[in-house]
């Protein structure tokens, strides 16, 4: 059976405007915490035995801020307590100011094969105003670094209806992606976090977020030209080259079980989801402890699958796989939810093909009321 | 007259909303010792949260205290009325009962709407009116002001009113004595036929419907025979007893007494307040005066959020109007709410309180359509019908004319803020009748004004556009012919039945128009364009659009965290569950209540 393995680093050398992810600016507790995370793997990994690892995704935060030898260390944990494939994709999320020569020579030594890189924008203003760290030009070395020392899968991932974001922003974005020859890009729109500095300041008048026809407008650019240059809309938000399509989104899309380690990381093996304790020092102490730092686990019922496999499946471009749906969980979907189905049918918003339903471009953009809709 | 009678004196206290009519009732029962303080878990007389809540009573639980005084015993009955306009008939049926009424006066406050209407209803039914100036403890009292408003407003001689405290608790004493030397002893004869009358009842699990009432003549008794006289049903009496403030089981009642008669009574729709009961083998051939039907003026209709609720909603109106026979209900069936009641209340506060019943003690989720009066619809084919639900109005060429239910609206305020309360009542259709400076503090303004204009917003208003300070009473005239409209609302080309509304003609472009804005903002945006339409027959009078969603999609799964995901999901589902079908639109239930609140 294959599994994901995913490793989070829940530290940030600043928060940006926007983010309400679980990240810290503790630079003194990162060397504790990265002793933790091996202790955790071993002593979690006997419950894997039977998986082959086909995935390994070190995300935050910003991994690429970790001191030397911490990714070597936790790669090689995992591939000395797991059965790691041959052709594992093992990813690193990084931000362009913490890559350089050097560890990014490190990663691809230890075997990680693809770094996903945090651009959001190539426009400084726009930079500077939602509270990234780095700047065009740190974009610039970071790529220019990473295929000096021999990446061929990088990712860029771009942000979407920043406030005072333009047409000519994404264009001038997406002229670098395909100039400098990366093979992915994850395109997010921007979705207002409540309690962030961002929402706060979009609350008091302070900034404005982009019109929704505009975002639209941005988005529908952002379609055409990765067509254009070979890209294939493989989910919701993620770009590809033919065979770059990334194996770690694919496995949470497709309900493949994945294991979590570290800080607010989550897991889905057996039915259940759990996750980890989201506060740095708790897990700490609790690991050097030896106890668990399981904050919650649900067992998932019948009903509870079949909706998550609708729900993640549809953000998938192939959708879901509607006999597989009836052989699984003895769930008719086209029985149960004809009317629904007939009503987005006549909208123009999902398509029935060969046995998969699935949403369509114009459907990807309201997925959360098709999702609604099916569940 | 008997020595008994001299001995008992019954007596009602009535006072404008939050002037202490609970508080001080709450200190005569402790003073007597009728309870301990403990006992007294502060207002004993309110007995539902609800009513604790808004300050009023609306349940009279009468009480009888025991009181020596010049070294002679006295027992005296408290019966404590409601302090609404729309329980007037009910306050008038427990005056009736009384021989006194103490009138209380805030004493920072002054003479008020309900003090006045009140002292009216007390004069009417003939009562000695003992003024009680209260809430001294407060910096803000006026005492000697008070007692001039009395005098003057009201015309009461106020040189004696005590002065009190009843939260604190001063000068209990004199009110005490007061009673005692003021208000006349009953008169009647305990050999005499019975005549008792029904001033109120409640329903009891074990023991039916009880009835609270006043002997007037003759005595009654467990084993007894008796005969309601407007119901002419007849009962054998299973119990008698008194308040203290518990019921507590008597041999007998006699004339001059307050007490409670139980007969196996099935239901309290059978006990109308007002009602005599005599005895069923020598029967009266003079009931006592003052009996009226009592018909709800307010109708609303009643549907759950989550139509399974039907029966569970059917059940507690069932089991209030166990206890409410003013309540009346009869299945509705709506296109966009489904099924539910059509409600008819005594009042405002009445809806309010039975819904707010309903969600807290039933634990039911509702939506209620807004408020509507019985208009009189009278035909082309010459009949007339009584529509209380716009969607049962009859199509405008099959409507000759219509006729609308008028107030007269008493209006009491300081004078800086008549010109605002002026322009607010011409708002409201209202017909100028009298404007006096009662003093240089204070005016009455009496205007005339439909009931349907009153039962939406209109005491919020008078509030806002008073600062709090002027005060409200309202009795109900008659009917009068009117243009009225039905307003009907559309959504994607479909009337909506439950946003149906029936409104003066001059005025429905504007209700129309400020409905169809409302909605506009709380329907939530779908994947098609929804026109909403406002519109009188087949004329649109408004329209507003609502466009289509274009953009509604989670970005990044962070980390794996599907939870998050789904919780949102969970979110979404929960919103739609309370979501209702108009056609191929879907409408939050909150739309139906959020239109209530436009003016």
């Amino acid at each position: 059976m294959k599994i994901g393995v995913y490793v989070h680093i829940p530290f940030c050398v600043s928060k940006c405007s926007y983010c309400n992810f679980y990240s810290e600016v503790k630079p003194n507790l990162i060397n504790d915490y990265v002793l933790c995370l091996v202790k955790e793997i071993k002593r979690e990994c006997d419950k894997y035995k039977n998986y082959k690892v086909n995935s390994i995704f070190i995300g935050g935060g910003t991994p690429s801020i970790l001191p030397s030898g911490c990714v070597s260390l936790i790669i090689n944990t995992i591939k000395q307590n797991f059965c790691v494939l041959p052709d594992c994709e093992i990813t690193i999320e990084a931000n362009p100011n913490s890559i350089n020569y050097t560890n990014a020579n490190e990663w691809f030594n230890c075997g990680v094969n693809r770094v996903s890189v945090g651009v959001q924008t190539t426009s400084n203003r726009l930079l500077k105003l939602i509270g990234r760290a780095h700047t065009f030009k740190d974009f610039l070395l970071a790529i220019n670094n990473l295929k000096k020392v021999g990446f061929k899968n990088i990712n860029a991932d771009l942000m979407i209806g920043l406030p005072r974001q333009k047409q000519g922003d994404v264009k001038n974005a997406l002229k670098y992606c395909f100039s400098l020859g990366l093979t992915h890009i994850s395109a997010y729109t921007l979705i207002l976090e409540e309690n962030t500095p961002l929402f706060n300041k979009v609350k008091n008048g302070e900034l404005k977020l982009p019109k929704e026809e505009k975002v639209l407008g941005m988005f529908n650019y952002l379609l055409k030209q990765t067509k254009l240059k070979g890209f294939n809309r493989y989910e919701v938000s993620n770009f590809a080259k033919p065979g770059f399509e990334c194996k770690h989104n694919e496995n949470c899309w497709n309900m493949v079980e994945y294991v979590g380690f570290g800080c607010s990381a989550h897991s889905f093996v057996k039915n259940f989801r759990f996750g980890n304790i989201s506060n740095i020092e708790n897990y700490i102490k609790q690991i050097n402890n030896n106890l668990s730092v399981l904050e919650f686990k649900d067992e998932l019922t019948k009903e509870e699958l079949i909706e998550e496999t609708i729900m993640l499946n549809l953000r998938t471009i192939k959708g879901i796989n509607l006999e597989n749906l009836k052989q699984q969980f003895n769930y008719d979907l086209l029985k149960v939810k004809t009317n629904e189905i007939n009503e987005l049918l006549s909208y123009g918003l999902i398509s029935i093909n060969n046995n998969y339903l699935s949403a369509t471009n114009e459907g990807f953009y309201v997925l959360n009321q098709i999702i609604l809709k099916l569940v | 007259m008997q020595d008994r009678l001299k001995h008992i004196r019954n007596f009602c206290i009535v006072a404008h909303i939050d002037h202490g009519k609970s508080t001080l009732a709450d200190r005569l029962i402790e003073y007597t010792g009728t309870l301990s303080k403990r006992e007294l878990s502060d207002q004993v007389l309110d007995s539902m949260d609800i009513e604790r809540e808004h300050g009023i009573t609306i349940k009279l639980t009468p009480t009888k205290m025991n009181y020596v005084c010049n070294g002679e015993n006295y027992e005296l009955n408290l019966i404590d009325t409601p302090g609404h306009v729309d329980f007037t008939y009910e306050v008038s049926r427990s005056l009736a009962a009384c021989e006194g009424a103490i009138l209380i006066v805030d004493a920072s406050q002054g003479v008020e709407a309900q003090t006045l209407a009140n002292a009216y209803l007390a004069i009417d039914n003939n009562l000695e009116i003992l003024p009680v100036i209260n809430k001294i403890d407060l910096p803000s009292a006026d005492v000697e002001t008070a007692r001039k408003e009395i005098e003057e407003i009201i015309g009461l001689d106020a040189e004696n009113a005590p002065a009190v405290s009843a939260k604190e608790g001063t000068n209990i004493k004199q009110v005490l004595d007061q009673i005692i030397e003021q208000i006349p002893a009953p008169q009647g004869d305990e050999n005499a036929t019975l005549r008792a009358l029904i001033f109120d009842s409640y329903y009891d699990n074990f023991k039916g419907a009880v009835c609270l009432v006043r002997i007037f003549d003759g005595q009654v008794k467990a084993g007894d025979k008796i005969k309601f006289y407007i119901t002419g049903k007849e009962y054998d009496v299973t119990e008698v007893g008194e308040f203290s403030p518990k019921p507590v089981p008597q041999k007998e009642l006699k004339a001059g007494d307050v007490g409670y008669i139980c007969a196996s009574i099935k239901n309290v729709a059978e006990t109308k307040v007002g009602d005599t009961i005599t005895s069923a083998i020598n029967p009266t051939l003079n009931p006592l005066p003052g009996y009226k039907e009592v018909k709800p003026v307010v109708f609303s209709g009643v549907f759950c959020v989550d139509g399974a609720d039907y029966d569970s909603l059917k059940d507690a109106l069932e089991k209030l109007k166990l206890n409410d026979a003013s309540l009346e209900y009869e299945p509705e069936v709506s296109q966009a709410l489904g099924f539910g009641f059509r409600c008819g209340f005594l009042g405002l506060l009445h809806m309010e309180i039975i819904q707010e019943r309903l969600e807290r003690e039933f634990d039911l989720d509702l939506i209620t359509t807004a408020p509507s009066v019985c208009y009189k619809v009278h035909t082309t084919q010459g009949e007339t019908i009584l529509v209380s639900n716009p969607a049962d109005l009859p199509k405008p060429q099959e409507i000759e004319f219509m006729e609308e239910p008028m107030t007269r609206v008493n209006i009491f305020t300081p004078p800086q803020y008549v010109g605002n309360l002026m322009e607010l009542a011409q708002e409201k259709r209202g017909e100028h009748k009298d404007l006096q400076y009662l003093d240089k503090n204070r005016c009455q303004l009496v205007y005339d004004i439909p009931l349907n204009e009153i039962i939406y917003d209109f005491f919020d208003k008078l509030k806002s556009c008073s600062r709090g300070y002027a005060s409200l009473d309202y009795e109900l005239l008659g009917y009068k012919v009117s243009d009225l409209v039905k307003v009907d609302i559309l959504l994607n080309g479909e009337i909506c039945d439950a946003l149906s509304m029936i409104v003066h003609k001059e005025r429905a472009y504007y209700k129309g128009r400020s409905m169809v804005e409302k909605l506009k903002d709380v329907i939530p945006r779908q994947l098609f364009e929804i026109p909403i339409q406002a519109a009188i027959g087949s004329k649109v009078i408004a329209r507003e659009t609502v466009k289509a969603l274009r953009k509604d999609v989670l970005a990044k799964c962070y980390g794996g965290d599907i939870s998050r995901k789904r919780k949102l999901l969970e979110k979404q589902k929960k919103g739609k569950k309370r979501m209702r079908k108009v056609g191929s639109v879907e409408i939050p239930s909150e739309a139906f209540m959020s239109i209530l609140k436009i003016d």
